[in-house]
């Protein structure tokens, strides 16, 4: 019983130290996807304000971290304990 | 059973008011890096839904204090300075949405600081009780979400949802005149300001300008000449660098085809800026602030929703608010140029639909939608950040409601008196929060080393770098010396957070207790309570 009590908290900790991996990848990811878009907007030559296909790229960069964004939480975002965590 | 309403909490703090308000703005002054701000307030939304909701409901009502009393019950005196932020954040966060509530009482014939204060007393009577504080909570998030979605998405049906196009339109013209048939050169409109101060319109070329009855105006030549006096019903011919100086809703009529005062010189300088303040520094500075300050905020706890879909719906619908709210933005630089003048608040953005004809006979509500959403979502996130408000006072035992009363007061007073938009406070809260709860925020969910002294020490220096950067760059703004150029320096004044918040996190790691945990051990009982998803009560004491 003390074994299996053990385990239990063994695996709970194995279950906190992925997901706090998983959180990290998450939030470097968007950390990223942020400083990519701000290396553009201060970029020299005003870099953001060329158009492509009739919008700033900076719009477009804008967009690009909205959707890095909105995949992050679909793919690492929070999870409930009924869904298995790898 | 927690109401699904309860995922529109984040969106309603994030894009507060005071936020959506500074957006719209932005947009129509410098269309390159107006993006950035909604970008990073939608990062902060995806970090707190990591960050804090991971794996689950985090079920603990206000903020980084009852969070780390929730993992330590013995934390005492370290919670002192986290507390004093906390408090402090949350003030300053009302006063920012108050401050919105005065803008928005400026486009009505009422006193706005009547509003305000009326405003402040009904959000202090409604936090002091959990049932009406919910409902309003509630309703208020639900109006302000339709405000922020509903009327933007009919004016892309009525006109048209390539925005692409619409860009390069607004990008293209060679300049922005008042057109053909409007009321400004037609009847005549009222010109407004922020506060109560005068409206100067300082013109660029040669331009017959009327201002109407029962107002009148002062008119400061370019030759240098002694300004004069202009009475109502006057027509003027105006010249390139003239400057006509008339009191807030004073009815001017301006000459269709000639450029609109205070616009872009052409959709290029919409673009590019002459004068943009985009340097790298500044970019960091603002994306930390907003991105990291979100973290803690009072109340943001409560804006994730129940369980972690709901966490997830909720920063997905601040992402998608962001994107919502630089289409506002754009639409009303293309329909409505004339908005320039006078200056841009930004609550004119959101009078667009009011503007719009093809909207018929629904331009009106969807107008009164829009801006009573801005007001519902002040209300709203003011309510979830009074919920954050510290109520334990030194040397007494139980809650007390003087610092909810305290924090209204002294909001509704500066929101309501002071000239101040409600951007400052709310990037003074973020960046407070930012400099001294972040950190916390963040270790307390996840590291099993820290300890709540190391907690307290680290939000002490980042409230004390914060404090006294805030006052240095606040000395030199008064004018005893001169400001820093461009830099590091300049950065620093204007962005505590980039240097209180990793100096708050390097002390509070370098303070935690050595190292005691193998692979192998169990992890702590409360981190572990932490983080149950399956359990919707506060942790036991």
């Amino acid at each position: 019983m003390t074994t299996a009590r053990s385990s239990e908290r063994r695996s709970r900790r194995d279950a906190f130290v992925r997901r706090r991996a998983r959180v990290l990848v998450g939030s470097t990811t968007v950390a990223i996807a942020l400083g990519m878009l701000g290396a553009l907007l201060a970029a020299p030559g005003d870099l953001g304000a060329i158009t492509w296909a009739g919008v700033g790229l900076a719009w477009w960069g804008a967009l690009g971290t909205l959707t890095v964004e909105a995949l992050v939480l679909l793919v690492v975002g929070p999870r409930g304990a009924g869904r298995r965590e790898r | 059973m927690t109401p699904p309403t309860r995922v529109l909490r984040l969106s309603a703090l994030l894009l507060s008011p005071a936020a959506l308000l500074a957006l719209g703005a932005w947009l129509l002054e410098d269309a390159t890096r107006a993006p950035w701000p909604g970008v990073a307030l939608a990062g902060g939304a995806v970090f707190v839904a990591l960050l804090l909701a991971n794996p689950g409901r985090l079920p603990i009502p206000g903020g980084v204090v009852e969070l780390t009393s929730a993992r330590w019950v013995d934390a005492g005196p370290s919670l002192v300075p986290l507390s004093l932020a906390q408090g402090v954040t949350a003030f300053l966060f009302v006063w920012a949405q108050l401050a919105a509530v005065r803008e928005l009482a400026e486009m009505t014939d009422l006193w706005p600081p009547a509003v305000v204060v009326l405003v402040a007393v009904g959000l202090v009577m409604a936090a002091s009780t959990d049932l009406s504080r919910e409902l309003l909570v509630d309703a208020g998030a639900v109006v302000a979400l339709a405000g922020l979605v509903v009327p933007v998405l009919a004016i892309l049906l009525v006109t048209t949802p390539a925005w692409p196009r619409v860009w390069a339109t607004v990008a293209a013209r060679p300049r922005l005149t008042f057109p053909e048939g409007g009321a400004w050169t037609g009847e005549g409109a009222p010109v407004r300001a922020r506060g109560a101060t005068d409206v100067v319109l300082t013109f660029t070329e040669d331009q017959r300008v009327t201002v109407l009855a029962p107002g009148s105006g002062h008119l400061d030549s370019r030759e240098g000449s002694r300004g004069r006096d202009v009475p109502a019903d006057t027509e003027l011919l105006l010249r390139p660098g003239d400057r006509l100086v008339v009191a807030p809703g004073t009815r001017v009529r301006f000459e269709p085809g000639r450029r609109i005062p205070g616009a872009p010189a052409s959709g290029t300088d919409w673009v590019s800026p002459p004068e943009s303040g985009g340097d790298g520094w500044s970019l960091a500075g603002l994306a930390t602030t907003l991105a990291l300050g979100a973290l803690g905020i009072p109340g943001i706890h409560a804006g994730l929703g129940a369980g972690p879909r709901g966490a997830r719906v909720a920063a997905g619908l601040v992402v998608a608010g962001a994107g919502l709210a630089l289409l506002w933005g754009l639409y009303a630089a293309w329909l409505t140029p004339e908005i320039y003048v006078g200056g841009v608040a930004g609550v004119e953005v959101y009078e667009l639909p009011g503007r719009v004809a093809a909207l018929g006979p629904l331009a009106g509500p969807f107008r009164i939608l829009a801006l009573g959403g801005l007001a519902a979502g002040g209300v709203a996130s003011a309510l979830v950040v009074l919920g954050g408000v510290p109520r334990h006072l030194p040397g007494r035992s139980g809650g007390s409601r003087m610092p909810l009363i305290g924090a209204g007061a002294i909001g509704a007073t500066v929101a309501a008196f002071s000239p101040v938009g409600p951007w400052a406070p709310l990037l003074t809260a973020f960046a407070l929060a930012a400099s001294s709860l972040a950190p916390a925020a963040l270790l307390t969910r996840w590291s099993e080393r820290v300890t709540p002294r190391s907690l307290g020490a680290g939000a002490a220096v980042g409230l004390l770098l914060f404090s006294g950067l805030t006052l240095a760059a606040l000395w030199l703004h008064a004018g005893p010396a001169d400001a820093p150029g461009p830099g590091r320096l300049a950065a620093a004044l204007a962005w505590p957070a980039l240097l209180a918040l990793p100096a708050n996190a390097l002390v509070a790691w370098l303070r935690v207790s050595p190292p005691g945990a193998s692979p192998g051990s169990p992890l702590a009982d409360r981190l572990t309570e932490l983080h149950r998803a399956d359990h919707d009560a506060t942790p036991r004491r």
